[in-house]
């Protein structure tokens, strides 16, 4: 079986892209956006927290957790990944008193990767 | 601990690729040579095939142990415990029932038992028919374990079809991978084994054109991926993934390198019945293979190390390409292109003397492929800094830009003006005047321009300011600078729609009471909005209006959302309602502020004159039409403002406004 060098040619000058096969990309969970939205004041209490990442998360190793002021959690303890959207997770919140809030997130993309993170927002009367 | 997780990875990958590669080597290359070379004396075929297939024995015994080892590092990566807290029943049950990996990981266990029952039966079976089946067989399954290593990673948390070119691409990959490095071994040891030359010609033969095939996949399903990759070049220097990946594709050039030498050097004299070929050869791909175990290895730790697009990347050099500074010069543009077509018909020729038989190097090839890069080096360069290709954490919203307006107040104004101009007071006594903001700062990375504010510029007045703000302060002064750019834009806007360059309105949250928290950010791709800034009590009659006419509006395609410009705004919405949806929001009172830069007047630097202005902002996020000041009673504004609403709704689709950020 004779190799044809002239048809190889177009293929060996793009040796260049072997190595990055790997891909540089290689994906990570990262906060696309959150209801109610990172640093804003929401004005009365919402019932849940909303956040939107940029990869599918792994429901059974993703948390989020919902902190007051002093440290205390304030959230209703349920987090979950949507059924219908996996790039979505949430957990439902009760009467929160105005005031800031801390929100602590740690997820785990279904390739393996751990990413968390965490931002506050207000409640104004 | 991870050093132990990337010893596992990579032992595990060798594995399977050793187990494929195996395979391969008796299939394609050692059973088809032998056929042909069975009269020749001393070629024991049989005893090779068993040495060979002993080998895939410590294979599979190496490649459960490292696969095991990885499942546990990734149980305890995944439920953020150490390694031994996380050996408990409820943990790896969810590892192996509720994640991806852990499905994946199950059905590999099931592959490499089949694996092993076939194996057993291709070293216990006789019959040259028998044989060849079982091998092909126990090759498919073993293609199979090495194939599905591409669902472990990053190519299955995507969405939509990108995904599966990029799967594809990685599976690909993996068992061209196995099928040139994984191999290698087995033709060390034949070229060692073997006495009748007849046979070394034959398996170099077809082993090199194996060889060829896989080099040709792996380029092309490497090609793939690095499609998704275009304009990571930063991040391919400035993190440590990329510099790991540089370091592979260093490695890989080496083995390639090695192997050009072989097919165009070596192979033809070991067909010409040259032995000490055969031993130069079989050095080579021992070399080959060293360089392979390291190709592994930074695979194992490609695994573990933060990838590059979660890392801003930190520039390491002095200078980088860019385009930027010849924009200007359209004679620059055509040398740059002619000597683009000289370097590339040079590469050409450099590659076709560099893969003949045998190798040859024509330096004046060479030439013409090393002067016009310098050329484009030196034509192309500019002063680079670390934090060139970082990204703003932030996003452009009017909560970020007016704080970034009260920071410009406090530093920046005094040398460059309320307009940015460089007419500040200070710039006068200044050796050099600052240059226009607004022509410059568009035009510039705001990674340049963070690095400018926090150390000042060498050889100009500029100061750094690190030492007074932090970091987070410096990108919002930024997006001020942006704001600050988009205002003088935004001059030209008037209340009817043109075709201008789109100033982009900064983000911000609202709210409606009864409903839960909304952005501007989200009303694009679906509607027009009416932005109207009022105040109390001279926009009642406007106001009153627009709460009548929403549901006209709303059929329309504009959806009204109303800010009051002082703090006494929100005692109007429980007078005011047309029955459909309410138009009055609660937002920040930065969200005035900021916008009061786009209302068009050129003295700023007044403190922000409160008039009720309204803005129409397209579908895709951009600053449209501008109406300053309440309409006159003569007027019909509702005529007009429908008018223009419906020229937006109709216009043809452009691309929307880039909101994307890194996290």
């Amino acid at each position: 079986m004779k190799i044809d060098v002239k048809r190889l040619l177009p293929c060996l000058l793009l040796t260049g892209w072997v190595a990055t096969s790997a891909s540089l990309a290689g994906a990570h969970a990262s906060l696309d956006r959150a209801e109610p939205a990172v640093g804003s004041a929401v004005h009365g209490s919402p019932t849940e927290l909303k956040l939107w990442f940029t990869q599918r998360l792994e429901p059974a190793f993703s948390k989020v957790q919902v902190l007051d002021r002093s440290g205390k959690q304030v959230d209703k303890g349920d987090p979950e990944v949507d059924r219908a959207v996996a790039t979505l997770l949430r957990v439902s919140l009760p009467k929160l008193a105005p005031g800031r809030y801390r929100v602590k997130w740690r997820v785990l993309s279904v390739d393996t990767h751990v990413s968390a993170g965490a931002f506050t927002f207000d409640v104004v009367p | 601990m991870s050093t132990l997780f990337v010893a596992a990875r990579a032992v595990h990958y060798a594995s399977a690729m050793l187990l494929f590669g195996e395979l391969v080597f008796v299939i394609a290359v050692a059973r088809p040579a032998w056929s042909l070379a069975r009269d020749a004396a001393n070629v024991d075929g049989d005893d090779i095939h068993h040495r060979l297939l002993a080998v895939s024995r410590w294979s599979v015994i190496a490649s459960v142990v490292s696969g095991a080892s990885w499942f546990a590092a990734e149980a305890a990566v995944m439920s953020g415990m150490p390694v031994g807290q996380a050996m408990n029943r409820e943990t790896l049950g969810l590892v192996v029932g509720d994640t991806s990996f852990g499905h994946v990981w199950a059905l590999r266990l099931g592959l490499v038992i089949t694996l092993c029952a076939v194996l057993r039966a291709l070293r216990r079976s006789a019959g040259d028919l028998r044989r060849s089946r079982l091998a092909i067989g126990a090759a498919v399954v073993a293609a199979a374990y090495l194939g599905s290593l591409a669902w472990a990673g990053h190519a299955v948390a995507g969405q939509g079809p990108d995904d599966y070119d990029r799967i594809v691409a990685d599976v690909a990959h993996l068992l061209a991978a196995g099928a040139w490095l994984g191999a290698l071994p087995a033709l060390v040891r034949c070229l060692g084994a073997i006495h009748a030359l007849g046979g070394a010609a034959q398996i170099t033969r077809r082993y090199t054109n194996l060889g060829v095939a896989s080099v040709s996949v792996l380029i092309a399903s490497g090609s793939t991926n690095a499609w998704y990759l275009v304009g990571d070049v930063p991040a391919l220097f400035g993190t440590d993934y990329g510099r790991l990946l540089l370091a592979k594709l260093g490695l890989v050039a080496a083995m390639l390198g090695l192997a050009v030498a072989n097919r165009g050097t070596l192979a033809p004299r070991v067909a010409g019945g040259d032995d000490r070929a055969v031993r130069l050869l079989r050095r080579n791909a021992m070399l080959e293979i060293a360089a392979g175990i390291g190709v592994v290895i930074i695979v194992g730790a490609l695994g573990v190390t933060v990838p590059a697009t979660h890392q801003s990347p930190v520039w390491p050099f002095e200078h980088t390409l860019s385009w930027q500074r010849i924009q200007q010069a359209a004679w620059v543009q055509l040398i740059l292109a002619a000597a683009g077509t000289v370097a590339c018909i040079a590469g050409v020729i450099v590659v076709r003397a560099v893969l003949g038989r045998p190798p040859r190097l024509s330096l004046a090839a060479l030439a013409g492929v090393i002067v016009p890069a310098g050329l484009f080096a030196w034509l192309l360069a500019v002063p680079a800094h670390p934090t060139t290709y970082s990204t703003a954490p932030i996003r452009y919203t009017a909560d970020a830009v007016a704080s970034g307006a009260a920071l410009y107040a406090s530093h920046c104004i005094a040398c460059h003006g309320g307009d940015g101009q460089g007419d500040g007071a200070a710039a006068s006594s200044l050796p050099i005047r600052p240059a226009s903001l607004t022509e410059r700062v568009p035009n510039r990375r705001e990674g340049d321009l963070f690095w400018w504010i926090a150390h000042g510029i060498t050889g100009t007045p500029m100061p750094g300011f690190e030492s007074q703000l932090n970091d987070m302060d410096i990108w919002e002064l930024i997006q001020f600078l942006d704001a600050q750019a988009e205002a003088q834009n935004a001059m030209a806007m008037t209340d009817r729609v043109k075709p201008l360059r789109p100033v982009v309105a900064p983000d911000f949250t609202f709210e409606i009471t009864g409903r839960p928290q909304e952005s501007l950010a989200r009303q694009r791709g679906s509607r027009v909005t009416l932005l109207v800034f009022y105040t109390l009590p001279e926009s009642l009659p406007r106001l009153r209006q627009l709460a009548l006419k929403e549901r006209a509006l709303k059929a329309a395609g504009a959806r009204v959302v109303a800010v009051p410009t002082s703090a006494s705004g929100s005692a109007v919405d429980a007078e005011i309602t047309g029955g459909g949806e309410s138009i009055f929001a609660i937002a920040s009172p930065k969200v005035a502020d900021a916008y009061a830069m786009f209302a068009g007047r050129a003295d700023r630097s007044k403190e922000g004159a409160k008039t009720h202005v309204e803005f129409l902002i397209d579908g895709h996020g951009y600053l449209r039409v501008r109406w300053i000041g309440i309409p006159e009673a003569a007027s019909d504004r509702m005529a007009e403002t429908l008018g223009q609403i419906d020229l937006l709704v109709h216009e043809p689709p452009r691309a929307p406004v880039q909101w994307g950020h890194r996290h």
